[in-house]
């Protein structure tokens, strides 16, 4: 736990705060994700979003039930490491910081593509280094915005959001009202269902475009009132980005494009949802979906790319909020060193992980845009990796941080319905099995054994169908490992075990901080049934 | 003015899903409408949802 003199996170965000730092995290995703999906899973992408989309559904009621009941920074390795003990807990943060610092890169190199609908110098095909120069340029700028205060980015981010959601809105309308014919999306999946191999590709990037609950988590120590708001803007969350994505998807498959759709490279005609998910598009795919929607698509033309731009930023900005304050979570914890736990005095805000985290994103950006900026380097990718460089290599990457942390904490969700039911718990998901263990009554949760089989085999999805993932996405999981046995061995605490931490004490002090006093009262009353003695000394 | 913005979203996706749902309808009931025929059904309860929430903060105000 920090000193007391040091400088803690403020309780800044409200709920709209807490549903816009999640929705232009999540909500930017299909900005990338669609193009990828329809490129991998063809006329089958609707099934992909549909099959990753389940998956979410049950991270999303997860992530819900244990933000508000434990509302702090950590997120989905706070719920691991109290799960399921320190190594793991390190694992899962350790794989969602992997996933932050892709958030940033990927979604300011996709801010880029948007942009270059309107400012051709930026078309990374033809000017690579002008590209790269400009999603450098964005990856500071965002690590000096957020080492400045996050009051600003919240409020930055409210107005986005909303109208960003008015915009999707829009565009599905209009397309579904002039556009869409539903023997065309009928015949795309009868006629370009693709092999089991590109279903299982575009699954895995699926389900990028659902990666982004943890802001919310991550936002939980930094909101007013979590356990009541936290429920209540995650569900809306979930449920309005599940059906934008299962919208975007049937929309490309069955539309019948305004304009002529160009020919491919060969000089073959080629239908919108080929187009889209080609490798020069896929990183714009929905202003190019919109920019055909008839009528609509005239003044989609002018707005969609800057607005999917600075919606594309601002879920890059939740890349660099979301890996320092899981770095300060994890210091905190003991998992990290304690440079990453420090607040600037001035600004109140974790400036050097901001940095650092940021400097990371930018060896990725690196890794990411080599094969276009160097020849030599493209045919090294070709040779081993089958040419997956940019956009490509981030989304595999992206996908396996998500998979392997969202694996841990359906399991942290089981082990702590067994192992604390005195929790209160304000939002918990339904379905569950009563049962009693080691005396206590608790509710096995149905949902979590699903989720956790779903996200899963997206897991093995990813390792069998990327290249790139398999290699650097474990590589990652050991240079951490590495970084975590070398600091707990020079601070004497136990590599696989757990140092000890009094929970029940934790508990109330992260009730009483977050405001939720009537739940501190509830816990503190339970522990009393069972243990009066050592209770009266904790209160 | 949040209130009017969220309701006038909400009755679009009503719309929508109704569209997606009657022209899907109207061409079979069968495998390979299911994916079309849900979608309709989802953003329709989406915007149901959306809506209830919107009345019941409407009549709490009022």
């Amino acid at each position: 736990m920090p000193d007391q003199h040091q400088p803690e996170l403020k309780r800044s965000v409200t709920p709209w705060g807490s549903f816009s730092w999640g929705y232009s995290d999540v909500g930017a995703d299909i900005f990338v994700g669609l193009g990828l999906v329809l490129g991998a899973a063809a006329g089958a992408s609707n099934v992909a979003f549909l099959f990753a989309g389940i998956v979410y559904v049950c991270i999303g009621l997860a992530y819900t039930e244990l933000a508000a009941t434990y509302p702090v920074a950590g997120g989905g390795q706070y719920f691991v490491m109290r799960g399921l003990g320190d190594f793991l807990g390190f694992i899962a943060g350790w794989a969602v910081l992997l996933d932050f610092t892709i958030d940033v890169t990927l979604f300011a190199w996709s801010c880029v593509d948007y942009l270059s609908e309107v400012i051709p110098y930026l078309l990374n095909p033809i000017h690579p280094w002008i590209h790269f120069i400009a999603v450098f340029g964005l990856i500071a700028g965002l690590c000096l915005l957020n080492v400045l205060g996050v009051r600003e980015s919240t409020t930055f981010n409210g107005v986005v959001s909303a109208l960003d959601v008015i915009s999707e809105t829009s565009i599905l309308f209009f397309g579904f009202l002039f556009a869409f014919r539903p023997e065309l999306l009928v015949h795309t999946m009868t006629t370009q269902w693709p092999s089991t191999f590109n279903l299982m590709l575009g699954a895995s990037y699926a389900i990028i475009s659902f990666v982004g609950l943890e802001s919310i988590s991550q936002a939980a120590q930094e909101t007013q009132r979590p356990a009541s708001i936290i429920p209540r803007t995650s569900i809306a969350l979930i449920l309005t980005i599940l059906i934008y994505a299962l919208a975007y998807s049937n929309l490309a498959l069955g539309m019948v494009p305004w304009h002529q759709v160009p020919l491919d490279a060969m000089g073959h005609a080629q239908t919108l949802w080929q187009w889209l998910g080609n490798n020069d598009n896929n990183g714009k795919a929905v202003a190019l979906l919109a920019k055909d929607v008839p009528y609509f698509g005239a003044i989609a033309a002018l707005y969609v790319p800057i607005l999917g731009a600075i919606l594309l930023l601002i879920s890059s900005n939740s890349g660099v909020f979301g890996s320092s304050r899981i770095a300060y979570a994890m210091a905190n914890a003991k998992l990290l060193p304690s440079i990453f736990q420090r607040v600037n005095r001035r600004f109140r805000t974790p400036a050097i992980s901001i940095i650092a985290f940021c400097a990371i994103a930018v060896i990725e950006l690196i890794f990411a845009a080599w094969p276009s900026l160097d020849p030599g380097a493209a045919a090294f990718y070709a040779k081993f990796f089958h040419g997956e460089g940019g956009i490509g290599f981030l989304g595999d990457l992206y996908a396996f941080g998500a998979a392997t942390s969202y694996s841990f904490v359906f399991l942290a969700l089981i082990a702590l319905r067994m192992n604390d039911p005195l929790s209160p718990r304000k939002f918990r998901i339904p379905l569950n099995i009563p049962m009693t263990y080691k005396g206590e009554r608790v509710l096995f949760p149905v949902i979590g054994v699903l989720g956790f089989i779903g996200i899963l085999s997206i897991l093995v999805f990813t390792i069998i169908t990327h290249d790139l993932g398999r290699i650097a996405g474990p590589a990652w999981l050991i240079l951490g490992f590495i970084i975590f046995v070398v600091y707990r061995r020079n601070k004497g605490l136990p590599v696989f075990g757990s140092a000890p931490h009094d929970w029940r004490h934790e508990q109330i002090g992260i009730l009483r901080d977050a405001g939720e006093l009537e739940l501190m009262d509830e816990y503190l009353a339970r522990l009393k049934e069972r243990e009066p003695a050592p209770v009266a000394e904790i209160g | 003015m949040m209130l009017v913005y969220r309701s006038v979203i909400s009755l679009a996706l009503v719309i929508v899903g109704a569209i997606v749902l009657v022209r899907m309808l109207h061409i079979g009931f069968g495998l390979p409408e299911l994916p079309g025929i849900v979608l309709g059904v989802a953003v329709i309860a989406l915007g149901a949802y959306r809506l209830r929430q919107i009345f019941r903060v409407w009549a709490e105000r009022s």
